[in-house]
């Protein structure tokens, strides 16, 4: 039954019920398969590649002061005091890894440099170096290259 | 009072652009003529519903309306539709499925594990793609079938026959050289014996194997080409001939069935588009997508052997169902003279004989009559080359001239080393340390794990039917932890001398599902 009024407003029929459903159990569908289709497209990260985790050894291996580079995590870790830092090589400016120097790094491409903690001591970057995340379980070190944070912005 | 207006009118005016908005999204049905088609009634004149066939670019091609005698399901049982709504799903699982794969020799069959283990959804793409690419091949052989035996290829629909058969050409390619991509050795040893029927061309076969292949053998240039060719080429040919194709059936209608066009009976109602034909289609969509789905999760499996190696030719190796006929043409006997190879004429010639006809058959069947009462001759040449097919494949089968020795063949059924067997189908712990022999072995006592009694007694089986008077003795020996290995010695006399055969195998704890 159908009340047509002259506004325009009827009164939705079983048909027409049927219609949305359907319509709505395809939108449904769709976001499903869209859900489905991200989870199949996003990476994984595998321990020991980029975005995993890294092993660097014991707590006893690393002297204080010490400056251990890691070429497939792209990190710096640095013992200071009972304190582990993992820097992040990329220069926060535009990208470019950063070099060791005898002062902390310094970034070839525009003249950044940094202190060995990561503090930022020229420009033209705008923060300090990026860190990622330092576990330390049972006396081993790890490095989470998946979880980044980053540096404090300074004015230098 | 004037308020309210006010408000009235800023409403009425949200009302009205979200109206407008609405009807340009539909393409010129507005949402009062939606909802009357959602409703069932009868469209007013001129007709609103055809406005999105003639201003939107997806929708202008199908037609606005079909007679009713073409949408009878059991006249073309919508095979055409079914491979259009396959090659979207392929189209669709194909792309998925790049993101994880590399066409390189050393990963593409390390990809299709970690796609089959390590992605997400991954063996379901898979498995959809390949379970989509043999039902791509069947349906487009059916549906051919159909409008032969409908004679919906004659005049005006000739040049539509044509491109047809392209596209049947097109979709073998598509699964021919998808066939090669997952590196394992039934592709390699398939698309190997397929391109070796090039170099039996005279004159020029050498060098159309090596374009084919980019080299002498199978290898990374091959693998490349193939890739290529799946996932750029072919699809951008498919989508000219099936854009060709499915114009001529809108443009000059889908062939009334016989009796109609013979103007026996008549038929003058009309389906419309939109929303009949549109909803019958959409369900389809949804039967069709469960059909996939249910067969994905429960009996079909895309299938990887081993790693593809070009030094061992497994034993069986068959070409993929499709061209099994083609297999079984060359095993016919080389009966000319050594003039020319016997794999020349069975595996060139004639195939192309056969898509010759194909081409030509519009212009070779000059009866214009499509009712199957006069068109006899042509209806049993039809039934005839259906049947000639299924020998013919049959005929490919390992079952006709390809037996290996008979010990062989039952080491293959038993305890094979490249594939799953008997062998295999016990769990791990009916893998009872021990040795057995089909002499002695006693069945029926309970002494033994089932699958293990049910394995010998077979065995004994076709030991008697295949190598009489033979014994064979199973030996399981754990190997190392979580390893078993399986040994089958077989021995037997013949000729009055004594024969034995061995062949052993190693089952890890994993292989296997329990």
């Amino acid at each position: 039954m159908s009340e047509e009024t002259p506004a325009g407003a009827q009164k939705v029929t079983r048909r027409e019920f049927l219609w949305y459903a359907w319509a709505s159990s395809l939108a449904l569908f769709m976001a499903g398969s869209g859900g489905a289709t991200l989870a199949f497209a996003y990476p994984r990260f595998k321990e020991g590649e980029f975005g995993g985790k890294f092993y660097m050894g014991r707590v006893e291996d690393f002297e204080d002061g010490s400056v251990t580079p890691n070429r497939d995590g792209k990190f710096f870790l640095v013992r200071i005091g009972d304190e582990f830092k993992a820097l992040y090589q990329v220069c926060t400016h535009l990208g470019c890894l950063v070099r060791q120097t005898d002062e902390g790094y310094a970034c070839p491409c525009h003249g950044s440099k940094f202190a060995k903690d990561g503090r930022l001591v020229a420009s033209p970057a705008p923060r300090d170096l990026d860190e990622f995340a330092v576990e330390i379980i049972d006396g081993e070190v790890w490095v989470d290259t998946g979880a980044k944070t980053k540096g404090q912005n300074r004015n230098v | 009072m004037a308020e309210n207006k006010e408000t009235k009118s800023r409403r009425d005016k949200a009302r009205e652009w979200l109206n407008g908005y609405l009807t340009s999204v539909f393409a010129g049905l507005s949402p009062q003529d939606l909802r009357d088609m959602f409703r069932g009634k009868p469209p007013g004149r001129p007709n609103p519903r055809y406005k999105p066939h003639t201003t939107s670019f997806w929708l202008h091609m199908k037609p606005r309306w079909y007679p009713k005698s073409v949408t009878r399901f059991s006249y073309t049982f919508a095979l055409g539709w079914a491979s259009a709504f396959l090659a979207v799903v392929l189209g669709i699982s194909g792309i998925l499925l790049m993101l994880p794969y590399t066409p390189s020799v050393d990963k593409a069959y390390f990809d299709i594990l970690n796609i089959m283990s390590n992605v997400p959804f991954g063996k379901l793409m898979r498995d959809l793609h390949r379970l989509g690419a043999e039902l791509m091949v069947a349906i487009v052989m059916v549906h051919m079938l159909r409008v032969y035996f409908t004679g919906s290829y004659k005049q005006p629909r000739s040049f539509n026959w044509t491109v047809g058969v392209i596209l049947l050409l097109i979709t073998w390619l598509f699964s021919y050289s998808g066939y090669l991509l997952p590196w394992d050795q039934l592709a390699y040893w398939a698309v190997t014996i397929g391109t070796s029927m090039a170099d039996s061309v005279p004159v020029i076969g050498k060098n159309i194997q090596l374009l084919l292949l980019g080299a002498p053998a199978v290898g990374q240039p091959a693998l490349l080409r193939f890739y290529a060719l799946h996932v750029i080429i072919l699809p951008l040919a498919l989508i000219i001939f099936f854009g060709i194709h499915y114009y001529k059936v809108v443009r000059q209608k889908i062939s009334p069935p016989p009796s109609v066009a013979a103007g026996l009976r008549e038929d003058k109602e009309r389906v419309p588009f939109l929303p009949d034909v549109l909803v019958r289609e959409a369900l389809w969509v949804i039967l069709g997508l469960l059909f996939m789905l249910i067969s994905v999760v429960t009996f079909f499996e895309a299938p990887l052997e081993m790693h593809a190696d070009p030094n061992l030719t497994p034993l069986h190796s068959t070409a993929p169902w499709y061209f099994l006929w083609i297999q079984g043409l060359i095993k016919l006997p080389d009966i000319f003279g050594g003039l020319v190879e016997g794999k020349f004429i069975y595996g060139v010639v004639l195939p192309g004989l056969v898509f010759a006809l194909l081409f030509a058959l519009p212009y070779i069947d000059r009866n214009p009559s499509r009712l199957p009462q006069d068109r006899k001759l042509a209806i049993a040449i039809g039934i005839v080359a259906i049947i000639l097919f299924g020998v013919l494949t049959w005929m490919g089968t390992p079952a006709y001239k390809a037996q290996a020795s008979p010990q062989e063949e039952i080491a293959l059924e038993f305890v094979p080393t490249d594939r799953e067997g008997a062998i295999h189908e016990l769990s791990w712990d009916e893998l009872a340390e021990g040795t057995y022999d089909t002499e002695t072995f006693v069945s029926g006592a309970m002494m033994y794990p089932k699958g293990l009694e049910t394995f010998m007694v077979e065995l004994r089986e076709a030991i008697e039917k295949e190598l009489p008077g033979g014994v064979g003795t199973l030996t399981i020996t754990v190997w190392q932890k979580d390893l078993k290995r399986i040994d089958l010695d077989l021995r037997w006399t013949e000729g009055g001398e004594e024969h034995t055969f061995q062949q052993h195998t190693y089952i890890h704890r994993n292989m296997i599902s329990d």
